[in-house]
């Protein structure tokens, strides 16, 4: 154990017997002569144990007492005394004094004293090493909770500056860049730059290569540079790592003489082994939610695929047969409204108008029964290879446009072609031409933009029409929703089905009173599958 | 009235058969109804066509069966095809056993008047 004693006391008879005694005893021993001596010993060095002469010229035995306590709690302080009054024992006990000798001394009686004192601070000792390991107990569990890189760092490096009243410190990870380097990840007290990178060297080069944490004295070799130039009488160095993995350092440091201990060491590794798991395990959580929610998002998109073609499937099997039962009676109706027109040739334009009126209600219903059947017909893409732009002007030029509506084409600079089926996308593309002018009655404009965003191509059709309020914009593209008076509600669907069917995406953004814009996106690459 | 103007309807729904024949017979032509091939084998023994207008699809006997059993009885009588479900082989059937057109339903007039006129003119 080698404790080190220094005893003080004007009497150099004194200050030999003891020494000597106790060195017999196993301690390492310093003798001064004076109070002023002791304290200026005091605050170089070390030492576990105080033996101090209560009257001595100048500075007497209570205020280096006090001095000595004040500079290091955990030392034992014995009071050696000639006449033991109730006064000196009283002020001895209150500045923390763990014994007293008294003079004449029975060496047993000695020993004994300083062996009591000694063991009175070990306990002292343990017992603020454990308080010290209570506040670990708290930072590990908000270590625990907190996934945040930096905060995790910051939060760390705050406990350890705090638990050592340390004036500053680092917490320093390898560089991703650059091995031999060490960047800031959390520092305080200091004006390192966030984003610098300090070389690796001495001491903390050795607590790197010892996976072993230093706790270093001015006195007794360099400090880090950045402790040195703070002024730094002590630094405290402990590893981040995960067994012999090693992450960085978390390194702090104090302008003081001060209560730091060895046994700040293991409270400062455990914390620093506390950090690194704990960091190691924000980045796993980290990219592990990442995942799960790359996977949750994939799931429920696949979900509302399987369900929208299920609810499409299940409409389309009833539109079918709907559409073959109505389809019959309807081309019965026309022949009859055909018959009726020829022998009504020279009826009153009352009649002629019905007979028009029957003739348009049932042209709106066959192409009702049209739309029903396209919708149902989910057969596959036949793939080949398609160039957006022209199937674009093939569409606008099938359609018979509105003379109040204008058509503004902006075409991307050499858009590749897409694998795609070209029947089925201009019929997305009509449906979707055909709802902008239908949303522009009054007239308006329709900008057709096509754009290359990586391996995308995009195809953004936005009108100046009336626009869709935000609670229609959510079923937009739900089988059989409509807000027209004379809608299927199936334009957007199939539109959607078609889209889907080539793995690309449709969106819709309204403001209502301003307009729309549906966004096709389109995989450059799409495999049939 | 000639023959050629006389046109046989078949198909098994009666409304299909009465709005036809009387856009027909408000064109001039004659016509005579039948609701299935039986009863059009039946009509073609009694009387001369310039056309069969008929069904493909009828219960007891097709379009094309019943075709066969006509043109046996009267091996120059054409005839048009209406069918709601056009396959491509009942329609392919029906060509190969000589049928002038298959026409989808619902019938696009026009078309079938034009038609008609050149086969019955």
């Amino acid at each position: 154990m080698n404790e080190h004693v220094l005893v003080v006391d004007d009497d150099p008879l004194i200050v030999n017997l003891f020494s000597e005694v106790l060195k017999h005893a196993g301690y390492q021993v310093e003798g001064v002569l004076s109070g002023e001596e002791a304290v200026e010993r005091l605050n170089t060095t070390r030492f576990d144990i105080l033996l101090a002469d209560v009257k001595m010229p100048g500075m007497d035995g209570l205020e280096v007492l006090r001095q000595a306590k004040s500079l290091d709690p955990e030392i034992a302080a014995v009071i050696i005394t000639g006449h033991g009054t109730l006064d000196v024992a009283i002020k001895a006990i209150q500045f923390g004094a763990e014994g007293f000798v008294l003079k004449p001394t029975e060496i047993g009686d000695l020993l004994t004293i300083v062996t009591h004192a000694v063991e009175k601070r070990r306990l002292i000792r343990e017992n603020i090493r454990l308080k010290a390991f209570l506040p670990l107990f708290e930072v590990a569990k908000r270590l625990a909770s907190e996934v945040d890189l930096g905060e995790l760092n910051q939060l760390a490096l705050d406990f350890a500056i705090r638990e050592t009243e340390a004036d500053g410190g680092v917490v320093l990870l390898y560089a991703e860049s650059a091995p031999d380097r060490l960047g800031v990840a959390a520092l305080q007290g200091m004006s390192l730059g966030m984003e610098q990178t300090i070389t690796i060297q001495e001491p903390i080069s050795k607590v790197l290569q010892d996976n072993m944490g230093r706790l270093l004295m001015a006195t007794e070799g360099p400090l880090s540079p950045f402790a040195e130039r703070n002024g730094a009488t002590w630094e405290l160095c402990v590893p981040l790592s995960i067994g012999n993995r090693i992450l960085g350092v978390l390194d702090v440091w104090g302008t003081q003489r001060q209560v730091l201990t060895e046994d700040h060491l293991p409270l400062l590794s455990t914390l620093a082994g506390q950090l690194a798991v704990t960091r190691e395990n924000a980045l796993l959580y980290r990219h592990m939610e990442r995942r799960v929610e790359e996977r949750t998002r994939e799931l429920r998109q696949a979900q509302e695929r399987l369900l929208r073609s299920e609810r499409l499937a299940a409409i389309g099997q009833l539109g079918t047969s709907v559409a073959h039962e109505l389809r019959h009676p309807l081309g019965v109706m026309r022949q009859s409204v055909d018959y009726l027109s020829m022998k009504l040739a020279d009826a009153d334009e009352k009649v002629k108008k019905h007979l028009r009126i029957l003739e348009q209600q049932i042209e709106t219903s066959d192409k009702i029964i049209t739309d029903l059947m396209d919708f149902s017909r989910v057969h596959r893409p036949t793939w080949v290879e398609v160039d957006v732009e022209s199937l674009l002007d093939q569409t606008l030029a099938d359609i018979e446009m509105p003379s109040l509506v204008k058509v503004v084409r902006t075409r991307a600079q050499g858009l590749p072609h897409i694998w795609a089926d070209g029947q089925q996308l201009q019929q997305a593309f009509r449906n979707l031409i055909v709802n902008a002018y239908q949303a522009m009655p009054d007239g308006g404009i329709l900008y057709i933009t096509t754009t290359q965003e990586g391996e995308w191509v995009e195809i953004a059709f936005q009108d100046t029409g009336v626009g869709i309020p935000p609670a229609d914009l959510e079923r937009l593209f739900e089988p059989l929703f409509t807000t027209k008076e004379r809608g299927t509600g199936l334009g957007l669907a199939i539109c959607q089905g078609i889209v889907e069917r080539h793995q690309g995406t449709i969106e819709v953004e309204s403001l209502v009173g301003q307009g729309t814009t549906f966004t096709v996106r389109l995989p450059i690459m799409a495999t049939g599958g | 009235m000639s023959a050629e103007r006389n046109i046989l309807i078949v198909d098994d729904d009666d409304a299909i058969c009465e709005t036809l024949s009387d856009i027909l017979e408000a064109l001039g032509y004659r016509t005579v109804v039948a609701s299935d091939g039986e009863e059009a084998v039946a009509c073609v023994q009694k009387e001369e066509f310039g056309l069969v207008l008929m069904d493909l699809r009828m219960p007891r006997m097709d379009g094309v069966q019943a075709y066969h059993e006509i043109r046996k009885r009267r091996p120059t009588l054409e005839a048009i095809m209406m069918t709601a479900y056009a396959t491509g082989d009942l329609v392919q059937e029906a060509l190969r056993a000589g049928v002038r057109e298959v026409l989808s339903k619902p019938l696009a007039m026009d078309r079938l008047l034009n038609l008609i006129s050149t086969v019955c003119p």
